[in-house]
């Protein structure tokens, strides 16, 4: 057996916190506007969706991370997760001035469960139910440790890890391709640092629990989670832009497919970092089943295929994300 | 509509979309060297294209590269409706 990688303790993440300090007020989102009115429709509309699918998810871990917090297996954790809370409730601010500051958005469109932002939402319609039903149960049961761990697997390792840090990477991608909105960029990236953080205390939280007799709720309520992840990632029931034209369907393909790429091996990564790897191989065909599973959804949805299971059908890709 | 229109309609939309401003001169200009297009404004690009010539449905031997205005004139001028409304 090879030896596992050292993970960071809480102590020395709050440590990194307090050296990773920014604020939103800094940033200065107001810069970016004059770009925003010269954006064509295709790009406001992508980044529109991205921007506030992370605003929803940001409002619903800010919601519910308290009950890790007060169910903290050590004091150290418990220090940590405060620091971790502290920075939800800055991404949902940054996220939030953004959108209404050079975006533009009307507040209501952001505060309303029915808006038509919230109803695009993947997260918001499939897995944040899903979060909320697993940190609730952390509080009725008094902190149980079985489903405290099952709600750090959902929340740092699910949500955090497999759907929120590679929307991030790609984000930032895509606005680094856009141009001409510093702010955005500025503060996608004390996100992105931010998230790393969570994610690296999600595996080490993990890891220990594997460690001291959580195994098996922890590897059930990953793999469990899983379905549910990529239909997030998928999506299907927002309509995907599809270009007739092939070159251009080949190209926008390929980027979502590298995004599940992405995706496919951190949650890979993930289970071999907890101590977890014996279960690559049913979590990989977990993996397949729920991307054949959210490609027909889809296409009964829209009585048309995703663009990507169009681009490999036409030959145009070879997915990487799944088989 | 004569090929023409169409031509000019293509190149007028390729000039005003390009992110760098540049303006069509000729058919062998290419849309990232010369004109300054990238992952983002292709896919623009694509989608303007669409929506302008009704381009509903390709045929299965459409070309896979668009490197010039040339291929991007072959490929709307041999699929677009013949009904396509004037600009
Ligand atoms: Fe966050
Ligand atoms: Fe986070």
């Amino acid at each position: 057996m090879t030896a596992m990688v050292t993970l960071p303790s809480p102590r020395d993440l709050y440590d990194r916190w307090e050296s990773q300090q920014w604020s939103v007020a800094r940033v200065e989102v107001g810069r970016d506007a004059s770009r925003w009115e010269t954006l064509r429709p295709v790009t406001r509309r992508e980044l529109l969706v991205a921007l506030a699918e992370l605003e929803i998810g940001e409002v619903c871990v800010t919601q519910t991370l308290s009950s890790l917090v007060d169910h903290s297996p050590t004091e150290e954790d418990r220090i940590y997760l405060c620091t971790q809370l502290a920075d939800e409730g800055r991404h949902v601010q940054f996220f939030k001035q953004y959108l209404l500051g050079p975006v533009g958005v009307d507040p209501a469109e952001l505060e309303q469960p029915d808006s038509e932002l919230s109803l695009l939402s993947a997260y918001g319609q499939i897995f944040e139910p899903v979060l909320r039903d697993a940190t609730r149960r952390v509080r009725e049961s008094g902190g149980d440790p079985a489903v405290w761990h099952a709600g750090v697997v959902q929340y740092h390792l699910v949500t955090e890890g497999v759907i929120a840090a590679p929307s991030l990477k790609r984000l930032r991608e895509f606005v680094r391709a856009v141009g001409g909105l510093a702010a955005l960029e500025e503060g996608l990236s004390n996100v992105a640092r931010d998230e790393t953080r969570h994610l690296t205390y999600g595996q080490t939280a993990a890891r220990r629990g594997v460690q001291n007799g959580f195994a098996e709720v922890i590897g059930q309520t990953y793999l469990g989670a899983l379905e549910q992840a990529v239909e997030v990632l998928v999506n299907p029931g927002r309509k995907a832009v599809t270009p007739v034209i092939r070159a251009a369907l080949a190209h926008h393909a390929g980027q979502l497919d590298e995004q599940w790429s992405v995706a496919r091996n951190r949650m890979l990564r993930q289970l071999a970092l907890i101590g977890l790897d014996a279960l690559r191989d049913e979590a990989e065909r977990a993996w397949e089943r729920a991307f054949t599973r959210a490609f027909a959804v889809y296409e009964q949805r829209w009585d048309a295929p995703h663009p990507v299971p169009k681009a490999a059908g036409l030959g145009l890709l070879t997915p990487r994300a799944h088989v | 509509m004569g090929t023409t229109d169409i031509t000019a309609r293509i190149h007028g939309i390729i000039s005003r979309m390009s992110p760098t401003g540049a303006a069509v001169g000729s058919p062998a200009d290419r849309l990232v060297e010369d004109l300054g297009y990238d992952s983002v404004t292709f896919l623009e690009l694509a989608v303007a294209l669409e929506e302008e010539f009704d381009l509903t449905a390709l045929d299965d031997d459409q070309a896979t590269d668009l490197t010039t205005v040339a291929q991007v004139e072959a490929l709307v001028i041999g699929t677009a409706e013949p009904s396509a409304p004037p600009a």
